[in-house]
């Protein structure tokens, strides 16, 4: 089945073939940038909704993966500009989890996340950092294409990036990472 | 010489890349997305809570030089006025000398001038 196709046909079956296909990568991306489960959640429903809906806007079907990360991108910008009192109580929401007597697997994850030494160092830089080190790492993306996919110019990207990597690096390696002073 | 230099820079930066990016596939390798089910509920129905949030955290882009310009001419000219007010009823520059210059005896003085003068001159009397 085409999924552009189907999805110009408002057929839900490319909505859900579409959502297998790029569902955990959109999320894994939001979650790089936003450094939180929920959040990246509904950003990248956000995504799959703006997608269904505007899918006419997509004029090149071999760009729909790099539509797609336009658009989880442009929604992890706006959930990072907007206040939410998440922000306010990560506290609560750790105690909350701490309280559980037998850990579930949500629980085990989100341990294991926190404990994972490359997603949290990039969590850990400054959002203009994060993304640029995103789609170079975990999308492996060049400069040029940073660039295009952010509308940004390449000198930007490059000076960024190379703060990004910096920062990056003293974080690994404080973190006991070897190969990263 | 700096070709190669370059050559040698995306090598490593290459590496580095598949490097990290192994390392992030398996520590996100557990994250799943689980929303597709709230997805297709929301398919076909835009809430009014929904276009109210688009609408409020719509993107806009503001020229900042012009912006800047415009805040600075504003708020100079506002200085301005405050520094130096309008005198309610007066005239223009030349209207307000002529009308403080009087003449007394066939000479022009400053009525400012000239009413203090009498006045010294009333009270050593």
């Amino acid at each position: 089945m085409n999924v552009i196709e189907g999805l110009r046909n408002q057929d839900e079956r490319a909505l859900r073939t579409l959502m297998d296909d790029y569902g955990d990568m959109l999320l894994r991306t939001a979650f790089l940038l936003l450094k939180d489960r929920q959040a990246a959640e509904e950003a990248v429903q956000d995504t799959f909704l703006q997608a269904y809906r505007k899918i006419a806007q997509l004029h090149e079907p071999a760009k729909l993966k790099s539509w797609l990360l336009t658009i989880v991108l442009n929604r992890c910008r706006m959930r990072q500009r907007t206040w939410s009192w998440r922000a306010l109580l990560p506290t609560l929401r750790e105690e909350q989890l701490a309280n559980l007597t037998e850990p579930g697997p949500e629980h085990r994850l989100m341990h294991d996340l926190r404990n994972a030494e490359v997603q949290g160092a990039i969590g850990s830089l400054p959002y203009l950092y994060r993304e640029v080190i995103t789609l170079f790492y975990y999308h492996e993306l060049s400069i040029a294409e940073i660039a295009e996919q952010l509308k940004m110019n390449e000198n930007t990207v490059k000076a960024r990036l190379a703060r990004g990597r910096q920062r990056l690096k003293t974080a690994l390696s404080e973190a006991g990472m070897e190969g990263w002073a | 010489m700096k070709e190669r230099d370059d050559r040698e820079t995306q090598l490593v930066d290459r590496a580095e890349q598949a490097n990290v990016k192994a390392q992030l596939d398996a520590e996100l390798s557990e994250l799943r997305f689980q929303g597709s089910e709230r997805v297709f509920r929301s398919v076909g129905r835009v809430t009014f809570r929904q276009k109210l949030r688009a609408f409020w955290n719509a993107e806009v882009g503001l020229p900042v030089l012009p912006l800047a310009a415009i805040v600075v001419i504003a708020a100079g000219t506002w200085m301005f006025s405050r520094i130096r007010p309008e005198q309610p009823g007066a005239g223009t520059a030349e209207e307000t000398v002529a009308a403080r210059v009087i003449e007394a005896g066939g000479n022009h003085y400053r009525q400012d001038e000239y009413e203090r003068m009498v006045a010294s001159l009333e009270n050593t009397d």
